[in-house]
């Protein structure tokens, strides 16, 4: 019924954080089924909405299948995000004199910023007045107490809203904020990532390869199975021996934001800085996703970027270093960071990540038989590195050893041969490092 | 009380809207059923967002973490579960534009409400929502197709139904639609499944979704 080998490919427009996950294809007895749902759903919503004052005028469902083989309806349902509502008391009056629909939604939001900038274009955008924003919230709010005839209950503070998730989530599931593994993975480069995603696609005997992605989450699933949370970062190297292909990987590297329990990642928020790097590292290969199309916690001002791989560069050059941003002080209890430990502009390295963040493990999932991007990863960070390269296809996993040999000889990495093993090795050094198995969920 | 609540609450909300839909004459027809403390829910509104507590990026460590636009998905593989938090994100033109105080609770306790009301049309992913930005779900594998149900002829992008029966199309991803509608008229509800792969949504009609393999 559906293909085990299908993947979503389109990590670099995710909408609802589910089309990361490997989706299934869509037979035409599933198809039926879910149209029939929809518009039974959508009859409901409407006269439901009709009750209530309201006109669900369109909307979207998701469908997913769980591992039972029966057809769920997930994401969400209704909501103002996807959905479309008017105003019923006021339509066909507005309707006949051919005025637009009172509605609630976020167009008024929308088209503030299509008078200001160029959404789709600009890297960065101009911030909403907080007038529009607060009373975007109050619309939604609005439409929550007229949907459901119940007064919205506010946070009792807005310090409390961070710890009542965690209080909610601690006793299910108490390893919590504790440690983690970031499993990074070396991309294809652009072209190769196409042909890839359509082999990938096809293939479903087993005998297509696994890319390093897709080892990295097997690596991530392993690791569930060890207790460890974990989140995993692709990277996309340049081209191998082009100019400044080691200073772009870093930048990549350091882009990387690997988040705070709560927070906004601002500590990577930089100030335009002039008179940015040498022109040709502003021409990035373009397997660097631009930033229309990528979720906001990976956005980096391009600036920065720039600024970064010229660092990067003049240093190796032994050039005096451009001005660097600064990190700012966290302000939370937990912070995040990149793995390239970020440097002022004397060149001093800031705060040492392992000082300001919770423990981690970095696992890198290199190409088959290489070592490289763990190498290049473990000399840029204080976190232990585990190399788990890609299975090569063979079954002997004799490829390790070429992935040993070709590890740069100052690089401090541990190199396993599976999946469970790097999972159970990053449980263990996160037990050493002071988080205990039953903080592991163990 | 209640309809001076939300007269109130209801021209206060049409401050923003466009010039041509001028404040609302008859707001006092509609039926509120719960008292909208407006101007007061503002200032509330106005001080969460001030001290910046709105929820913009989470990383509770615990799963596999996955970031969309607007949910933070912590996949648990060994329980065949995933934790949805639900931040403050708003996400339109295919990015993220800024965070709105509240949005991701009303999200995610709007869409649990609906959920436990329609579980007899079609059983969904819901296990458990221990706090209104938080729900714990079944994993799925989620088809690669979005099911857009519209009920109207309206909108205004290049996917919307009224751009495209505007310039004469009658068949709309396989629906066929009559002559002489105006816009934001009602029509029997047509559905127009929209892949999620592309670099924006597109329609596509159900022929296409079997001949593409999908």
């Amino acid at each position: 019924m559906f293909s085990r080998n299908s993947f979503a490919q389109s990590k670099k427009n995710l909408h609802s954080g589910f089309e990361s996950l490997p989706v299934c294809s869509l037979s035409e007895g599933v198809w039926e089924k879910c149209k029939k749902y929809s518009l039974e759903l959508f009859a409901h919503g409407q006269s439901v909405a009709e009750e209530h004052g309201l006109i669900l005028v369109d909307t979207k469902y998701e469908f997913g299948i769980a591992s039972d083989g029966k057809i769920l309806l997930i994401d969400e349902i209704h909501t103002p995000d996807s959905s479309r509502y008017w105003i019923k008391a006021t339509y066909e009056q507005r309707h006949e004199a051919e005025l637009e629909p009172e509605s609630i939604d976020k167009e008024f939001i929308r088209l503030w910023y299509r008078q200001h900038c160029d959404p789709y274009v600009d890297p960065v955008l101009p911030e909403a007045p907080p007038d529009l924003v607060a009373e975007l919230s109050r619309r939604y709010i609005l439409l929550y107490e007229l949907i459901t005839g119940q007064p919205f209950e506010f946070p009792e503070a807005p310090e409390s809203i961070q710890p009542s998730i965690v209080a909610a989530l601690r006793t299910t599931f108490p390893s919590i904020g504790r440690g983690r593994a970031v499993v990074i993975a070396d991309g294809p480069a652009a072209a190769e990532a196409s042909a890839s995603s359509a082999g990938q696609a096809s293939g479903r005997g087993g005998n297509v390869l696994p890319t390093p992605e897709a080892h990295a989450n097997a690596i991530a699933e392993a690791l569930s199975h060890q207790g460890v949370a974990s989140e995993v970062a692709v990277i996309r190297p340049s081209a191998a021996n082009a100019p400044g292909s080691v200073a772009r990987l870093l930048n990549k590297l350091r882009s990387l934001k690997f988040g705070t329990l709560f927070g906004d990642g601002s500590e990577r928020e930089v100030n335009q800085i002039s008179g940015s790097g040498p022109e040709s590292l502003n021409g990035d290969d373009d397997a660097v996703p631009q930033t229309p199309v990528e979720p906001d916690e990976d956005e980096l001002p391009s600036s920065a970027s720039q600024v970064g791989g010229y660092a990067a560069d003049a240093a190796a050059r032994g050039l005096p270093a451009p001005a660097l941003p600064t990190l700012q002080e966290d302000a939370g209890m937990m912070t995040g960071e990149g793995v390239v430990v970020p440097r002022d502009i004397h060149g001093k390295p800031l705060k040492p990540i392992h000082e300001r963040t919770i423990p981690t493990v970095v696992i890198v999932a290199d190409a088959p038989g290489s070592g490289t991007l763990a190498s290049i990863v473990a000399c840029n960070t204080k976190w232990p590195v585990i190399a788990c390269p890609t299975p090569a296809g063979t079954g002997s996993r004799w490829d390790t050893l070429l992935s040993v040999y070709s590890t740069l000889s100052s690089a401090n990495v541990i190199t396993t041969t599976s999946a469970p093993q790097a999972a159970l090795s990053a449980q263990r050094i996160l037990h050493i490092a002071g988080v205990s198995p039953t903080e592991l969920g163990l | 009380m209640y309809e001076s609540a939300s007269l109130r609450c209801l021209t206060f909300q049409l401050r923003f809207e466009s010039s041509e839909l001028a404040p609302m004459a008859d707001a006092h027809l509609l039926q509120v059923p719960a008292a909208t403390q407006s101007e007061a829910y503002l200032q509330k509104i106005q001080l969460f967002a001030a001290s910046g507590s709105t929820l913009s990026h989470t990383n509770l460590c615990v799963g596999q973490r996955r970031a969309g636009k607007v949910r933070d998905v912590y996949t648990l593989h060994q329980e065949d579960k995933v934790i949805i938090l639900t931040t403050d994100r708003l996400s339109a033109f295919d990015r993220v534009l800024c965070k709105v105080p509240f949005k991701g609770a009303v999200l995610n306790s709007l869409a649990s409400w609906w959920f436990s009301r329609t579980s007899h049309i079609v059983p969904n992913h819901v296990v458990d929502v221990p706090h209104p930005n938080v729900t714990i779900a079944t994993k799925t594998k989620p088809l690669p197709i979005e099911f857009v149900v519209r009920g109207y002829v309206t909108g205004s992008t290049s996917t919307s139904v009224w751009t495209h029966y505007k310039s004469g199309v009658r068949d709309y991803c396989g629906n066929l639609l009559p002559d002489g509608l105006r816009k934001n008229d009602k029509i029997n509800a047509i559905i127009t499944p929209t892949t999620k792969d592309e670099d924006h949504d597109r329609p596509i009609s159900p022929e296409d979704i079997i001949k593409e393999g999908m």
